[in-house]
């Protein structure tokens, strides 16, 4: 028996690890992106123009192209430009998130969220002028054939990401603490069936999809668009058990602004870029919030990424099953909210406590009456109560016994051995 | 098994405390890698570490903290045979058996927590619960090997109620409490 449990744990240690060294065999080869779409026609100069604007004229630069974006397709210009302060600590801090709205024109609430932050550390060409320049191709291509999708779309450049993901928390917030019929563009987080987000796409190796942390029809239906898009690894790196956004996890690369979507059980799919290896996720662009990331030191592929995640993004949510997917894609959500992962472990534990508490006291009980009738059988599992003589002795059927002796106790019961 | 490691005393005594330090780097390495992580996204940029070099750290990090460990278990040791007053148990001999109750009880877990680097979704029940199960068998192993070895019928039910004592309120505390 002994040996068997030897061998059983030996097994076991080894096909863990030969699982483990698979695994980042598999995970860790890098991935051509070879399969890019041509970047198509405006949005090297949207680029370029973006990361020439900083701040305030940044923001009036996207609101603008935004704006003529959809009036040139003769959709009603609805970008709005939404202003919050939030206190953090003893900081006040102002972000504004710009909205473009597309209503298909149905009585239907459904809706899908499509975003990427404007703010960035520096010039930002990668982090994250890329990213929006990805959501305006979406919006240039979506805004024609709105009328022809079972939802409405909305865009969210996303103000405050570097700072903590301000700008999607106060959206989520916001949406969240409104009434149902007060909400902004009549979109409620309820109605939101997927959230895109678009971050960091042009410099790094590959490009990257996450939805969640196990495969699922909408991730399976994105990556099925482009060669060049993959799901992220799963299970690769190292996972600390820090529960820092509510997920159960904490990873490096769901620090971006579907977070707040996600831990509001928005089904979310962010798109990244970078590379993994054994320890995990790598951000191999080697600019990220530096100086250096300019439009001067982007790629020569970097534009073909930019238009690749654009026509994914378009192709994906165009795609004829996409709408019972996202229909369907709350349901494939990893259930790791703060109940599951934290009472209801410490109730199993605490359960699987009591039991070992009880089973405890029921031994303990039995050894004492073993010390009190020493070797004694114990025949009863009644440990609470004290023990009948029958259960200490075993009397002979007098039908069965001769006439007893005068003095002879062994011939009226016999002591148990 | 314990006739053996009685004949060979003190080369049981070395390979068990080299067993119980492996064993707490197989148990820890992940924590401490995530926490040399950690470290590393505080500082950015500002903080040059390889991947290897975090590995180097996590797991002398681990294995520090592992002969620290095996140091400092003695003492908790002696503590609970002086409060139950079991002055007849040979105690450097019935410390390397709970060196042996730890070794057992790391190595176990360090191998399910290898399913960590495969789906991260065992982490918090898995994490939790294992460990309380894997405890629980090793504490009656140990209860089971240390009763036969150093008490009797008599004084059995007060050594059993002190060491279920002692492991419930451990495992009340890490597994409920923190």
């Amino acid at each position: 028996m002994k040996k068997f449990v030897l061998i059983l744990l030996t097994a076991l240690l080894i096909s863990t690890c030969a699982l483990s060294c698979v695994a980042f065999a598999s995970e860790g080869d890098t991935q051509n992106a070879t399969e890019q779409t041509p970047p198509s026609q405006g949005l090297a100069e949207f680029l370029q123009a973006l990361c020439e604007n900083s701040g305030s004229a940044r923001r009036e630069f996207i609101a603008e192209q935004f704006g003529s974006a959809l009036r040139e397709q003769g959709v009603p210009d609805t970008v709005v430009k939404r202003p919050a302060t939030v206190q953090n600590g003893e900081t006040l801090l102002y972000v504004c998130n710009i909205e473009a709205f597309l209503d298909n024109g149905d009585d239907s609430d459904d809706c899908i969220v499509i975003g990427a932050h404007y703010d960035s550390v520096g010039e930002g060409a990668n982090d994250n002028a890329s990213g929006v320049t990805a959501m305006y191709g979406v919006l240039q291509r979506l805004a024609a054939h709105v009328s022809d999708l079972p939802f409405d779309v909305l865009f969210v450049a996303f103000d405050g990401e570097e700072q903590g993901l301000v700008g999607s928390s106060v959206y989520v917030d916001s949406q969240i603490a409104a009434p149902v019929d007060d909400v902004h563009n009549g979109v409620s987080l309820d109605s939101v069936k997927v959230m895109f987000n678009i971050d960091s796409i042009a410099l790094g190796q590959n490009l990257y999809l996450a939805c969640e942390n196990k495969s699922t029809d909408l991730a399976d239906l994105i990556c099925a668009q482009s060669s060049a898009l993959r799901e992220k690894p799963y299970g690769l790196g190292v996972y600390a058990g820090i529960d820092f956004y509510g997920y159960g996890y904490y990873e490096y690369v769901q620090n971006s602004d579907h977070t707040p979507f996600r831990v509001a059980g928005v089904p979310t799919a962010a798109i990244f870029s970078g590379s993994y290896n054994a320890l995990g996720y790598v951000d191999d662009s080697g600019v990220q919030n530096t100086s250096d990331d300019t439009f001067a030191n982007l790629g020569n592929d970097s534009l073909g990424k930019i238009a690749t995640v654009a026509d994914v993004i378009t192709r994906s949510v165009t795609d004829e099953n996409f709408y019972d997917v996202a229909q369907n894609a709350r349901r494939q959500l990893v259930n790791l909210n703060g109940v599951y992962n934290g009472l209801w472990v410490s109730l199993a534990v605490a359960f699987v406590l009591i039991l070992l508490v009880v089973f405890a006291w029921l031994y303990y009980r039995k050894l004492q009456k073993r010390a009190i009738l020493g070797t004694a059988e114990v025949k009863t599992n009644s440990v609470f109560s004290k023990p009948a003589v029958e259960e200490i002795f075993t009397f002979q059927d007098a039908s069965e016994q001769s006439k007893p002796s005068d003095d002879n106790a062994d011939d009226i019961f016999t002591f148990k051995k | 098994m314990f006739s053996k490691l009685r004949q060979n005393y003190r080369l049981s005594n070395i390979l068990i405390r080299i067993a119980f330090v492996l064993a707490y780097v197989l148990y820890s390495w992940q924590t401490w890698l995530a926490s040399a992580q950690l470290v590393k996204m505080q500082f950015g940029s500002a903080m040059f570490l390889s991947d290897s070099m975090l590995v180097a750290i996590a797991l002398t990090s681990s294995a520090l903290v592992g002969v620290a460990l095996m140091f400092l278990l003695p003492l908790f040791v002696n503590l609970f045979l002086n409060v139950s007053k079991f002055h007849n148990v040979p105690r450097a001999e019935f410390t390397l058996l709970v060196h042996l109750f730890f070794v057992l009880f790391y190595f176990v877990c360090g191998s399910l927590e290898l399913f960590n680097l495969l789906t991260p979704l065992l982490i918090n029940w898995g994490g939790r619960l294992f460990e309380l199960l894997v405890s629980a068998g090793c504490v009656i192993w140990f209860y089971d090997v240390t009763s036969k070895l150093y008490f009797n019928d008599v004084t059995n039910p007060y050594y059993f109620r002190n060491l279920a004592i002692v492991y419930l309120a451990c495992a009340f505390l890490f597994g409920v409490l923190l």
